[in-house]
């Protein structure tokens, strides 16, 4: 009796398992990376029906998958577009939306360290490039507010090397892009100075030509599929700017009140046309990898 | 008198010259001999020829698996534009830092704890629990306490390659046979004695396998700490290449790492093979 209830409890939860499992693959795979930028999507999270929500650390290896079709859809860095557009299966791909944030230059410094901006000086600061339109913007403004930057030594790297250099006291300050403001705050870091008036259309390294930061790609085969999933992004990207910070915060591990003050970011639709903006840019460039250098 | 000094010296460091010449010559013909051995080629030729022939034929998306040839152009171009070889300095650099640091502890901690009883009673406990923890895991405390950088790479290297040896060198001690040891000990060996001249030689063929592991472990960290800080190295450049979608130069950096992993292994096979003799050749 006992092995026989046994065996049937056994078959239930292998019949339970089956279904669950089949449920998953008929739904909407979508791929993202999380943080700040995701906030339309946690926002819309809890009333999508039948999408199978998975989250990755880097956008390249949502890129993959997608080309390898064990995703419907994903959110890919803007930046990285160019170079994924010219693998082999990206035609099977479509951009249908992006999520802009303002490319703002933010002055952040190591947690600790209070200074002001008039005495930067002698302090290391880390930036991306020596002709980066970041340190343009950020070199006009403190000569404007009468801050003596001219002994002020510089570091050149990555934006994402940035942060580690901040927690290991490498560099005492570090001028970022606004996508990464928030990820410094969470690490105990303060804005020392932010300015949002980088336009885009700039054609300065790097290029700033759409203030777009990820763009969400669907195969093409599930471009129905992935209509209601989108019509969601953007009734919920209509939420106030509280309740779009207040989905990041319960989705992720930012808290509330490290978003206010931090522009939203901004779920909408977007087709193939950003796409052909940003390879036109890359050809112009005349190809250059410029993330080829070393320190 | 000073004249014939000065004749004997310029002979013996001839002499040397010439043997080290000759064991290196030794050294790569018996490297070039596994690699190059007919019942590895019947294997390799064929896998290549197919890894060339798929991507070309389009059975597989070029782009995505690109076939030897242009991974060799890749390589090419990383050598000549990139400075690739720089890249690959920058990671022996760290990974010979972090082995050698690595076999330099845990060798003699690995003796000690085979040896003494009271030694291993009070340090194994602590790294039986330390070394389950992945390597990888320590990134972020590493990055805490060393920054980002050299000292941090070098020591997640360590990581990597510290407990396999370690623990390894401390079996292959612990399992010396006690005949050994009784016959030097009826010779007045003393401990000491017992230590460099029997544990450490009954050991050196497990100890040269544990370095083997290390080399290969020490590779995996070497990937993973080149990931954060810096903006060099081969593990830098094969995430790099990753994330801009550029797979001819991530095959590069993987095939570059096999090298070297196959390199040393063949160099620390030639090790044992003079220090180990009575293991023989297999």
């Amino acid at each position: 009796m006992v092995k026989k209830t046994l065996l049937a409890l056994l078959l239930l939860l292998l019949l339970v398992l089956i279904t669950c499992e089949k449920k998953k693959r008929n739904a909407l795979r979508v791929g993202h990376s999380g943080g700040y930028l995701s906030a339309a999507l946690y926002a819309a999270q809890d009333s999508l029906v039948n999408v199978d929500i998975q989250h990755f650390n880097s956008t390249s290896d949502i890129a993959y998958t997608l080309l390898l079709g064990a995703l419907d859809a994903g959110f890919v860095e803007a930046e990285k577009l160019a170079a994924f557009a010219e693998l082999d299966g990206f035609d099977q791909l479509t951009v249908v939306g992006k999520v802009t944030y303002p490319y703002g230059a933010t002055l952040i410094l190591r947690k600790g360290l209070n200074v002001r901006l008039q005495e930067l000086g002698g302090l290391t600061i880390a930036v991306s490039e020596p002709t980066c339109v970041l340190l343009d913007t950020f070199s006009s403004d403190a000569k404007r507010l009468g801050a003596d930057i001219s002994n002020v030594k510089y570091k050149y790297m990555v934006f994402h090397a940035m942060l580690p250099a901040l927690e290991s006291g490498d560099v005492d300050a570090a001028i970022i892009k606004g996508t990464y403001a928030v990820a410094a705050l969470q690490a105990g870091h303060s804005i020392l100075y932010q300015n949002w008036e980088v336009q885009p259309g700039d054609e300065c390294c790097p290029a700033i030509l759409d203030q777009a930061a990820l763009v969400l790609l669907s195969r093409r085969e599930k471009l129905e599929a992935v209509k209601p999933f989108i019509n969601a992004l953007v009734f919920a990207q209509k939420s106030p700017p509280d309740q779009l910070r207040q989905s990041v915060a319960e989705h992720s591990v930012i808290p509330f009140e490290m978003l206010r003050g931090q522009p939203v970011p901004e779920f909408s639709l977007e087709s193939d046309k950003l796409l052909e903006t940003f390879i036109k840019h890359k050809h112009e460039d005349g190809d250059h990898d410029d993330h080829d250098h070393h320190d | 008198m000073a004249m014939n000094k000065n004749k004997y010296e310029v002979k013996g460091a001839r002499s040397t010259f010439r043997l080290v010449l000759r064991e290196l010559g030794y050294f790569f013909k018996g490297a070039a001999l596994n690699i190059f051995s007919p019942e590895f080629l019947v294997v390799f030729i064929p896998l290549l020829g197919l890894w060339e022939a798929l991507p070309r034929l389009g059975a597989v998306p070029r782009t995505l698996v690109p076939p030897p040839s242009d991974v060799a152009m890749a390589f090419w171009e990383m050598l000549t534009v990139r400075n690739f070889l720089g890249d690959v300095a920058s990671s022996m650099l760290k990974f010979f830092m972090g082995l050698g640091i690595a076999i330099i502890a845990a060798i003699p901690i690995g003796v000690l704890m085979g040896w003494n009883i009271a030694v291993r009673k009070r340090t194994l406990p602590l790294f039986q629990l330390l070394s389950p923890i992945p390597p990888p895991a320590w990134v972020p405390i590493t990055i805490i306490l060393f920054g980002i950088g050299l000292p941090m790479q070098t020591f997640l290297i360590f990581l990597g390659a510290f407990y396999p040896i370690l623990f390894n060198t401390y079996q292959a001690v612990k399992d010396t046979d006690p005949r050994y040891l009784s016959s030097a000990r009826v010779f007045g060996a003393s401990e000491l004695t017992l230590i460099l001249h029997v544990y450490f030689w009954h050991a050196i063929g497990a100890i040269i396998m544990s370095v083997k592991t290390g080399v290969a472990m020490g590779l995996v960290m070497l990937v993973i700490a080149e990931m954060y800080g810096g903006r060099t190295g081969i593990g830098y450049v094969l995430n790099e290449a990753k994330d801009y979608f550029q797979i001819s130069r991530m095959v590069v950096c993987m095939v570059t790492l096999g090298v070297i992993g196959w390199f040393l292994i063949e160099v620390l096979k030639f090790v044992e093979l003079k220090l180990a003799v009575w293991k023989g050749v297999r």
